[in-house]
């Protein structure tokens, strides 16, 4: 089943050209590793793909329909790329920060959303942080909140900006398993953007070279016996990219 | 009970109603436009509202009648200009705001000054408020209440979150034209109880009171209400009692519960980054 289908997706900032002539496809259960430099047009794909971004051209499908008709929005789980995008001094706890995870979808019984947070704070390891307020907290902590909130509605499609780029060590390796759990287990097709190409190796099952174009779409094992990508990268590169994988 | 011989008057029960209402509505959403960056609006709306009153007079027409639309479409003009223009909302605040009141003084100018009557809506007359005024503050109110009590867990998730909103299917452009179209419209009713010179500080006061101890988004509205509403209590029997200007008494009593909520921080320890 196709989860998300571009077809010659153009989008231009001004006369700029951000995204050109993107196409590819994604599965369901797909762990899709969304890399390239900065200024590539990874988070502009991704607000595309969310229905956010109208192409120049082109068109975004997401769960069979239109990115920007699809009205089936619990199905989706979006973690933004900037940690520090919100107001520090937001009076919000962070309990009800996860609870906006449960908005798309309707208005679900008061049980379930408790039941739904607790399962959350939990899984994310910020029970005993539930009533403290986000500006309070650690840009680690924020994260964690974020991506509670990103999970709580139990989404079919993970879309993550850079998630672990404020986490530490353990808490990374934790949420990685986490999403290794959920697509493995649980069929959950996941689209992460992140800078670590060799660590997402590690996870992910396909890997999204991105630069403008899409310069490398498949398989890590394929990308690393490519050698267009030999030379693209050069190959003492793609053998440290690889050796990470491997 | 000499102390509430005040509300024996027909003019003060009018102004506490009215006014009571008044400053409910600008607390919930000075919550949400403070929040927003967008703490000005109060100021650059009733700059507009200024230039619509003298449109008024200069039309001779009732001033409500041509400041509700004409401040709405200010107001909705504010948030094309942040959403289209790619400027900030205090710059799309100051452009608006400034044309409102050169069209303002032109106006003026051209009729040869408005003199006493438009000084009137400069700085408040809720004492004065007429029975319809009333009757239009409980309409207003009622739908801005209800707007927000509909729509809460949607702007509490704009407010936070603005992508977030969009991605998880939030009608953000609807909900945010909704939000400015009954700000523009409180900001006119609060030109009445505080005058065109004021009447920020009903939105501000309370919202930035709340947050020196509040602890989550309701919680904050609630706080911000509860100030908003014993300020405008506080500041009319003042008012009456000692012969001050209501408007102004109301804005100093907000004040000071500012600088209590804010020692109040400070001595608890309370929201300490």
């Amino acid at each position: 089943m196709t989860i998300i289908g571009t077809k010659d997706l153009c989008v231009n900032f001004g006369t700029l050209p951000v995204l050109s002539d993107v196409t590819f496809g994604v599965q369901k259960g797909d762990y899709i590793g969304l890399v390239g430099p900065n200024g590539s047009g990874k988070s502009t794909l991704i607000r595309c793909i969310l229905g956010l971004l109208r192409p120049a051209k082109g068109s975004v499908s997401l769960f069979g329909h239109d990115a920007h008709e699809m009205r089936e929005r619990e199905k989706i789980g979006y973690l933004p790329q900037r940690i520090d995008f919100f107001n520090p001094r937001f009076p919000s706890t962070v309990a009800e920060i996860v609870s906006q995870g449960l908005i798309a979808g309707g208005r679900a019984r008061r049980g379930y959303r408790k039941n739904r947070i607790e399962t959350m704070l939990e899984l994310l390891e910020i029970s005993g942080i539930r009533n403290r307020l986000i500006g309070d907290l650690s840009g680690g902590q924020q994260q964690r909140v974020l991506i509670a909130r990103a999970l709580v509605n139990e989404p079919e499609l993970l879309i993550l900006d850079e998630p672990a780029s404020a986490l530490d060590p353990e808490t990374r390796g934790n949420f990685f398993s986490l999403l290794q759990d959920l697509n493995e287990k649980r069929g959950v097709t996941i689209i992460m953007v992140t800078h670590d190409i060799g660590g997402i190796g590690e996870y992910a099952s396909k890997l999204l070279y991105l630069d403008k174009k899409i310069i490398f779409f498949g398989g890590f094992d394929e990308f690393c016996r490519s050698e267009n990508m030999a030379q693209f990268f050069g190959s003492a590169s793609q053998h440290i990219i690889c050796h990470e994988h491997h | 009970m000499e102390i509430l011989e005040f509300l024996n008057y027909g003019f003060i029960r009018r102004a506490l109603l009215a006014g009571s209402l008044i400053s409910l509505i600008c607390a919930v959403l000075g919550v949400i436009l403070v929040l927003r960056r967008l703490s000005l609006i109060g100021d650059g709306l009733s700059h507009v509202t200024f230039g619509s009153v003298a449109l008024a007079m200069f039309l001779n027409v009732y001033p409500l009648a041509v400041s509700v639309p004409v401040v709405a479409i200010a107001s909705l003009g504010i948030l094309r200009l942040t959403e289209k223009a790619g400027i900030y909302g205090d710059a799309a605040i100051g452009v608006v705001s400034s044309v409102g009141i050169a069209c303002g003084i032109l106006l003026a100018s051209v009729a040869g000054g408005f003199n006493v009557d438009l000084f009137s809506y400069l700085f408040g007359s809720i004492l004065s408020i007429s029975m319809p005024e009333v009757v239009i503050a409980v309409i207003v109110s009622g739908a801005v209440l209800a707007a927000v009590y509909i729509h809460f867990e949607e702007i509490f998730s704009i407010t936070f979150d603005d992508e977030f909103a969009r991605a998880s299917g939030i009608p953000v452009t609807r909900i945010n034209s909704i939000i400015m179209v009954l700000t523009a419209v409180t900001v006119v009713l609060a030109m009445k109880v505080v005058g065109i010179m004021l009447t920020s500080a009903l939105l501000v006061l309370p919202a930035v009171t709340a947050f020196q101890n509040a602890r989550g988004f309701r919680n904050a509205m609630l706080i911000a209400s509860l100030v908003s509403l014993l300020s405008l209590v506080t500041g009319i029997a003042l008012s009456f009692a000692l012969d001050l200007p209501a408007g102004a008494s109301i804005v100093l009593i907000n004040f000071i519960f500012f600088c209590c909520a804010f020692l109040v921080r400070n001595l608890t320890g309370s929201r300490v980054r």
